[in-house]
């Protein structure tokens, strides 16, 4: 009597001891050493206490429905049908947990684990663990996790999930398998096994931890906007405190990115609801917190896109002030320089343009959009007609360390300056130049377009450029194909999307590398099968997206091409009347002047002409000196008046 | 430096920049940084992550990459006691890149009384005279004759500096390191008199800078010593090490004539 008392107290010991036993040894906070087996369950169970104050709790759950007393709008609906540009742009709708039978493996039992255990002999049922044959199986696979074996790790969760006999610790196994295959590096994989566990709904054990996991997950990918679906689909859930805020800035950005596909769509409605959902998303995220930066920035965007220029400015100029050097302690610089943009393009519109050059000045030499700056300046500064500045930008941009950068309207900013200086040979030669170098991108352009393509094979194109490029084999057509693929990259969210798909081929390989023990296992099948399905999924969005980018800069490029033309045909009416002038005057009159220049700078300058070469440090700071232009400079082809 | 108070100067513009009514007035300009002369850490700050991606020059004024490059030239050595050497030399280099070069370097040398050493007399006509070539011939060290040299030469250094405010000069620094053949006058046979052409070989070590003048010429400075062993014209024999110093003066040829970059 006292032995089966014991036994059974043991039983109930260990059913409990699974909740106990959750860690975050895949995380990458170092992991505890592998202890004697006795010591190990010890150390586990501490580190799950310590876990708990930062993990989802039924107070942190308290916490969060006081702090929002209005229950979070309904999430959208997985994207099932074709998206614009990869997002769901249905009505947005909350998405009940998949039910247990969809699911590719049986759900947990609704009987107790007692009554479906594996057959166990006399032997194993006087194991004075107490643990049951199944129960050891899985604390083997956890051991060979804790001593980094993770391979082994892989195959044993594996093979726990995938035994229909192992029901009651399938969800457990599947659990462990997500993190160690985290351990390995195949993120994309762990995803996969995190949001089966999601998957199962709110109700199941390891589905708070599983969204931790989601998060983890996001800071390893080059793309965090993978999670951005699963984010959505469970924006009703309880999150884990800790994560809270870049929950909140996740879904504020899903929104965005939502409501920016709306908007394209023509759905401004919808839109702009998306829009409002953002920011009272992004409003949840406490001043001080890492993700305020932002989130902040964020909601300038948003308030831009919706018009309201003055919040916008003030919520930029907040950003601005807590990413100043000394000050930002979280890395921000990113998101400084995309700031600055923000903030000049809104003075940009404004025409403001003074101001404008202010904050593209700001984006410091060498930053990602430094370029994009330079060439933006360029414009701000042709308004107000500093056309030397407005030159000497372009001298930086047509460099030859940009040489591949993709500027069409810088050319013709250029010929607009000549234009405008009465040098209408040098700005018919530069329109000629940039018929010469874009005709072929725009032919190229139309006839991939025209081509009707399902929008994989618009994606397959650019991935044989871009393949090609990277081995060293582009050459004649390539070389237009690869400023198509520039253009098309330039996309963001194209970029990031192709960035992910990269990265699963890369897990691909991974798997492919391991040792013939795991490579050739049913685990490395399924895990291939599921990248396999992934990548089918990014690459169909990625065509769309490329479709659509392609289209648009075709549109562009048209646009552009046209305007040549006109400029061309200006020029060519300016000079024809010039000369009819001249003819009148007896050759006596002349187009143009030389312009009294000076090489004199300020004292703290120095005047370096410009001999051809280009020197690193100097980028950025040269100015064109216009040595002749118009006979009138004053009533040249444009007067520059009232302009800021 | 100067990049760096270009910047400074640049970044201080806009804040002088006209007001404007519509628009709230952007932050102040930071003031600028307390920088020690030679500070470079903010001039790498300002090159930023383009320090990765893209060499400091391109499209070169002036490339020595897979060039010969002749060079006819005149030197003199200086701090010799005895003779004032004046060299007529002709020079070949090969340059493999844009640093790396073979040279081979051939000269015959017109030796003259430098005055240094003085013969001083006691007595009654007492005082100093510059000795005559007959009497240091074969008696002094330092009578080079012929000279050569096969040198590895190393081009570090490409620059470029402002003169006068208008033109820019572009340069660059090299060094050189190689073995050294010379014949020099030496101690005539015994009951000869004059002196003996005597062969020997050394090392030679020096600095060298070009001023491109155009495509395919440059002008050639070089400071070298000529390290050898000289036999010793004292009564005493033996052998002395010599540290003939010269300044080369040359222009160079460079062949093919035209390059391209970029």
């Amino acid at each position: 009597m006292l032995r089966t008392l014991r036994v059974a107290a043991l039983g109930l010991l260990l059913a409990s001891a699974p909740a106990a036993a959750q860690t975050f040894q895949g995380l990458d906070t170092p992991a505890p050493k592998p202890a004697p087996k006795k010591k190990k369950k010890k150390s586990t169970s501490t580190s799950a206490t310590k876990s708990t104050t930062s993990s989802p709790t039924a107070t942190g759950g308290t916490a969060l429905s006081q702090a929002t007393p209005t229950p979070p709008p309904p999430a959208p609906a997985p994207a099932t049908s074709e998206p614009a540009l990869g997002v769901d742009l249905t009505q947005p709708t909350p998405v009940k947990p998949k039910s247990a039978k969809d699911l590719p493996m049986p759900p947990p039992p609704g009987a107790g684990a007692g009554k479906k255990t594996a057959p166990t002999t006399s032997f194993e049922a006087l194991d004075v663990t107490g643990k049951t044959a199944d129960r050891q199986r899985l604390e083997a696979a956890n051991a060979l996790f804790l001593a980094k074996e993770y391979d082994k790790a892989a195959l044993a969760a594996w093979e726990l999930v995938s035994d229909p006999k192992m029901a009651p610790l399938q969800l457990e196994s599947q659990y462990l398998l997500g993190k160690t295959l985290y351990r390995m590096g195949l993120y994309h994989s762990a995803l996969a096994e995190f949001s089966q566990i999601l998957g199962r709904g709110e109700q199941t054990r390891f589905f708070s931890k599983s969204l931790e996991w989601l998060f983890f997950i996001s800071h390893k990918t080059t793309n965090e906007a993978i999670i951005l679906d699963e984010v959505a689909r469970y924006a009703n859930a309880e999150w884990p405190e800790k994560y809270r805020s870049e929950f909140y800035y996740l879904l504020a950005r899903y929104q965005f990115v939502r409501g920016r596909a709306l908007e394209q769509v023509e759905q401004k409605a919808e839109a702009q609801k998306s829009f409002q959902e953002a920011q009272r998303l992004a409003a949840k995220v406490p001043r001080g917190d890492p993700f305020y930066v932002r989130t902040k920035f964020l909601q300038g965007v948003i308030a831009s896109r919706q018009g309201d220029q003055s919040a916008a400015l003030e919520d930029l100029k907040e950003v601005v002030r807590l990413t100043r050097p000394p000050a930002d302690v979280h890395g921000n610089e990113q998101v400084r320089d995309l700031t600055f943009m923000d903030l000049a393009r809104i003075h940009y519109a404004a025409r403001q343009n003074r101001y404008a050059i202010y904050y593209y000045g700001k984006i410091e030499r060498g930053r990602p959009e430094w370029l994009e700056a330079l060439f933006e300046s360029a414009w701000a500064n042709y308004r107000i007609g500093q056309y030397q500045q407005a030159l000497g930008n372009l001298v930086t941009l047509s460099s030859p360390f940009f040489r591949d950068e993709y500027f069409p309207e810088a050319l013709l900013l250029k010929a607009v300056v000549y234009y405008e200086n009465c040098r209408y040979r040098e700005s018919t030669a530069i329109i000629q130049e940039f018929e010469r170098r874009y005709r072929p991108v725009y032919d190229e352009l139309d006839a991939l377009v025209k081509k009707d393509m399902e929008a994989p094979e618009y994606y397959q194109v650019l991935a044989d450029v871009q393949k090609k490029v990277r081995a060293g084999k582009g050459g004649g057509t390539d070389v237009i194909l690869e400023r198509v693929l520039k253009l098309a990259l330039t996309d963001r969210e194209l970029k990031n999307t192709n960035d992910s798909i990269l990265e699963v081929e890369k897990e691909m390989d991974l798997v492919a590398a391991r040792p013939p023990a795991f490579r050739t296992s049913d685990l490395a099948r399924h895990i291939d099968d599921d990248l396999k399905k992934e990548r089918q999924e990014l690459v169909k969005r990625a065509g769309v997206m490329a479709r659509a980018k392609l289209e648009q800069e075709l549109a562009n490029l048209r646009t552009l091409l046209g305007n040549g033309e006109r400029i061309k045909f200006e020029t060519t009416g300016k000079e024809k009347e010039f000369l009819e002038e001249q003819l009148q005057a007896g050759g006596r009159k002349a187009i143009v002047k030389q312009y009294r220049y000076s090489v004199a700078v300020a004292d703290d300058q120095l005047y370096w002409p410009f001999t051809g070469e280009y020197w690193r440090d100097e980028l950025g700071t040269y100015e064109y000196t216009l040595t002749k232009g118009c006979v009138d400079r004053s009533g040249g082809n444009r007067k520059v008046t009232g302009a800021q | 430096m100067r990049r760096l108070l270009l910047g400074l100067a640049l970044l201080l513009v806009p804040a002088v920049a006209r007001p404007q009514a519509a628009a709230p007035s952007p932050p102040p300009a930071p003031p600028p940084p307390q920088l020690e002369a030679g500070d470079t850490a903010e001039l790498e700050r300002d090159v930023g992550p383009l320090k990765d991606r893209i060499p400091p020059v391109a499209r070169h004024v002036f490339l020595l990459k897979q060039r010969w490059e002749l060079v006819p030239s005149v030197a003199f050595s200086f701090r010799d006691p005895f003779f004032t050497k004046y060299v007529f030399e002709l020079s070949l280099t090969y340059n493999f890149d844009e640093t790396m070069g073979v040279m081979a370097r051939a000269g015959y040398a017109a030796d003259a009384v430098s005055g240094s050493a003085q013969i001083c007399t006691t007595g009654s006509t007492a005082g100093c005279r510059s000795p005559t070539y007959d009497e240091l011939n074969g008696k002094a060290t330092g009578q080079i004759k012929f000279l050569g040299a096969l040198d590895f030469q190393w081009t570090p250094i490409y620059g470029k500096f402002n003169l006068f405010g208008e033109w820019v000069v572009h340069f660059d620094l090299y060094g050189i390191l190689g073995p050294a053949f010379l014949t020099y006058a030496g101690p005539p046979s015994a009951g000869q008199p004059g002196s003996s052409s005597v062969f020997t070989a050394g090392g030679e070590v020096g600095i060298g800078m070009r001023f491109f003048l155009n495509k395919f010429m440059a002008l050639r400075l070089e400071l070298r010593d000529d390290i050898y062993g000289e036999r010793s014209p004292t009564v005493s024999g033996g052998t002395t090490v010599q540290n003939q110093l010269f300044i080369d003066v040359g222009l160079g040829f460079f062949f093919p004539t035209t390059f391209h970059d970029g």
